[in-house]
């Protein structure tokens, strides 16, 4: 019987790996062209390399594979990435449905370190474009990374596992997006010109806007941070006026009292025709009074409120793993549907090469005949094999579709025509 | 002519059915990718609505108005083409599943009730009564669709002020948008009304010989008229606060019901469709 080839996942990432490890191993396409080059001549096996900043994979289909094939690797990675194989770590192994399981987990960002991030199925559609590019090569691969990117789809269009934001400031990004739509003409004012209000700067800038104010307390810092953003710089105590034309008012100060009060905002919204203002305040200590978001227009957001947005869709994404492992499950039985499928291609083709030299055999003992008797003879013969092998074969392939066709019931089968040997014979030729 | 109608009667509901379901299953979907077949599916449903009617009054000879199937049919159209021209305006199909239900049962209970045998007044035959009929029913729905788009405010809002963040917050546009298309619907509601009430008035007065401008119907319209207009100048002048937009403007269509339901029923005037 022809050996068989299985798939193999040897899998560094954070869950077994310290960041130097990671970042060591980390591949270069180069590295990848290399690698999967090797494997084909050195194992006729195909291989795919996944490398992003929290894992590096390898994914290999070959007559050698599991624990067997890491040994051999080892040393070539090692070489490929200019590092000892000490220092190389143990990887995490899978094997056949395992590994197909394992790639669409990742898939589905259930691996991920921020569960539900987006990043991991682009960069899976980029390996299996790499994949595509030494086409007809790599069959079994193109056809798992197929799978994944279905798996990967399916998740985020048919679970909420990627709904909501899990960081404050995209909370809070989030939350102006919802009240304002675009950033393009919006003004951001932050107040405090620390760490945090950068950040939040940022995610803003990210998401398209491009007006920003900064008050502060103390001027260097406050025009330091204006200029990052190419931004505008007014000192603390203009901060009421500032708020006259503000959108978004983040504030980020360790002032120990309230900056804006009921009172303040009661000038502010009329001066701004009661146009809505989102106030984020992210202060420890609270910089805005509470009271503000007796406005109808203020919509007031603090870090807890913040945190419990942040908390909800991190509760909401964890309650839609059962159904996105509903999802990985079925794909999974349609991989090895399929991966059986192609364990009895071999089996009915050497099948159908039996009869067929069975057949030849019994012309060439008639050689005789006439051309027209041969002739008939000929179509008869073929006629009846193919009539023969249409129940086994009707069997073999429903019984895959069912998946039900058991590795005793196919040993039989080569049991039963010795098929053995006329594959044996076939190699040899 | 006929079998046309009588095809299109059966074709329209079925047309704005199927629009709703891809309304819907956009709403419910998360970050929706491909295209989108629901919008150029309901507007060709709506081209064929206008075709219908159109081919309607041509078989019958009347402006499509005579009966109660004829009118729902037009209401359904208006709202329609209101809300289709605010999707395109600002290109988010979202709160399409908050209108598509109104034609869906709209259009079929017209089709269901829709009889060509009755007669009809004369005057359902003169084109500036069509024109009238056609400006204020317009006017009704605009003020309706701007009314929906209000409610989608509020609900929107309060979520994001209680910080109670559902479906609401996830599917609806942002806040700015739906105030948008509640400003223009009402906008819509207050130009069509003076255009069908303007007509209405040339009607009273070269067609009609008895006619009576204290007819209630006729005063509550000119009142909503004035108070949507006087509304809609003041916060553009002096700025409001769009959470109280949203209710004036739901409580105002609301009102409004309420007084049409009540001069039917207690007050019938000549302005009865039956």
């Amino acid at each position: 019987m022809t050996p068989s080839k299985c798939l193999t996942v040897i899998s560094f990432s954070h869950r077994n790996t310290g960041l130097d490890e990671r970042d060591a191993l980390s591949f270069e396409r180069d590295d990848v062209e290399s690698f999967v080059d090797l494997c084909r001549r050195k194992w006729s096996a195909e291989s795919a390399v996944l490398t992003t900043c929290n894992r590096t994979e390898f994914y290999l289909h070959g007559p050698i594979g599991g624990a067997k094939i890491w040994p051999r690797l080892r040393p070539i990675v090692a070489d490929l990435r200019g590092i000892e194989e000490s220092d190389i770590p143990d990887p995490a192994l899978f094997e056949d449905e395992a590994g197909a399981r394992h790639l669409f987990r990742v898939a589905s960002s259930l691996e991920s370190v921020a569960l539900g991030e987006n990043q991991i199925l682009g960069q899976i559609k980029d390996v299996h474009e790499q994949i595509l590019l030494c086409a007809g090569k790599s069959p079994v691969l193109d056809r798992l990374f197929r799978y994944a990117i279905r798996v990967g789809k399916r998740v985020r269009t048919e679970t909420g596992l990627c709904e909501g934001v899990l960081s404050i400031s995209s909370a809070a990004v989030d939350l102006a997006a919802k009240i304002f739509g675009s950033f393009k003409d919006r003004e951001i004012l932050l107040v405090g010109a620390g760490e945090t209000a950068e950040t939040a700067a940022m995610h803003f800038q990210a998401s398209g806007a491009s007006r920003f104010v900064v008050v502060n307390r103390s001027e260097e810092r406050g025009r330091t941070l204006a200029n990052r953003f190419q931004g505008r710089f007014r000192p603390l105590d203009e901060l009421v006026d500032a708020c006259h034309t503000a959108d978004v008012a983040v504030f980020a100060t360790h002032a120990r009292e309230h900056l804006l009060t009921h009172a303040h905002l009661k000038g502010v919204m009329k001066a701004r025709g009661y146009r809505p203002i989102f106030l984020i305040d992210i202060s420890n200590p609270r910089n805005v009074d509470p009271e503000v978001a007796r406005y109808d227009s203020a919509f007031l957001y603090n870090i807890d409120d913040l945190e419990q947005v942040v908390t909800a869709n991190m509760a909401t994404r964890k309650g839609e793993i059962p159904a996105a492992e509903e999802i990985i499950d079925h794909m999974v039985a349609e991989w090895r549907s399929w991966q059986q499928s192609m364990q009895i291609t071999p089996t009915i083709s050497t099948l159908a090469r039996f009869h067929e030299e069975i057949r030849r055999d019994e012309l060439a003992r008639h050689g005789s005949l006439s051309a027209e008797e041969q002739a008939l003879l000929d179509d008869f013969s073929k006629g009846l094999i193919k009539k023969l092998l249409h129940n086994p074969i009707m069997y073999l392939r429903t019984a895959v579709d069912e998946d039900r066709l058991t590795p005793r019931e196919l040993d039989l089968i080569w049991a039963l025509y010795n098929l053995s040997e006329t594959d044996e014979a076939t190699d040899e030729d | 002519m006929e079998t046309f109608v009588q095809i299109l009667s059966f074709l329209l509901p079925v047309g704005y059915l199927a629009a709703f379901v891809l309304y819907l299953r956009r709403f419910l979907e998360e970050d929706a990718e491909g295209p989108f077949f629901g919008s150029p599916l309901l507007v060709l449903t709506l081209v064929l609505h206008g075709a219908y009617l159109a081919a309607m009054g041509a078989a019958y000879d009347h402006i499509p108005i005579s009966s109660r199937a004829e009118f729902l049919s037009l209401v359904v159209l208006c709202i329609g083409f209101v809300y289709i021209f605010a999707e395109r305006k600002h290109g988010d199909p979202n709160t399409g599943v908050f209108f598509l239900p109104l034609l869906v049962v709209g259009q079929t209970w017209s089709s269901l009730l829709m009889d060509h045998g009755h007669t009809h007044p004369l005057l359902y035959e003169n084109q500036v009564y069509g024109i009238h009929v056609l400006f204020t029913v317009f006017g009704f729905t605009s003020l309706a669709v701007s009314a929906l788009y209000a409610l989608m405010y509020i609900l929107l809002a309060r979520q994001l002020k209680s910080r109670n963040l559902g479906l609401i917050f996830r599917r609806l546009p942002p806040l700015n948008i739906l105030e948008k298309m509640s400003r223009l619907a009402t906008l819509f509601g207050i130009l069509f009304l003076g255009i069908g009430l303007a007509t209405g008035h040339f009607l009273a007065v070269y067609v009609l010989d008895d006619f009576n401008l204290l007819d209630p119907k006729i005063v509550i319209t000119y009142i909503a008229w004035a108070g949507y207009a006087l509304g809609y100048l003041v916060v553009k002048l002096r700025g409001l606060s769009g959470l109280r937009i949203g209710y004036l403007s739901l409580g105002g269509y609301l009102a409004l019901i309420a007084a049409m339901i009540f001069v039917n029923t207690f007050l019938p005037s000549f302005h009865s469709f039956q």
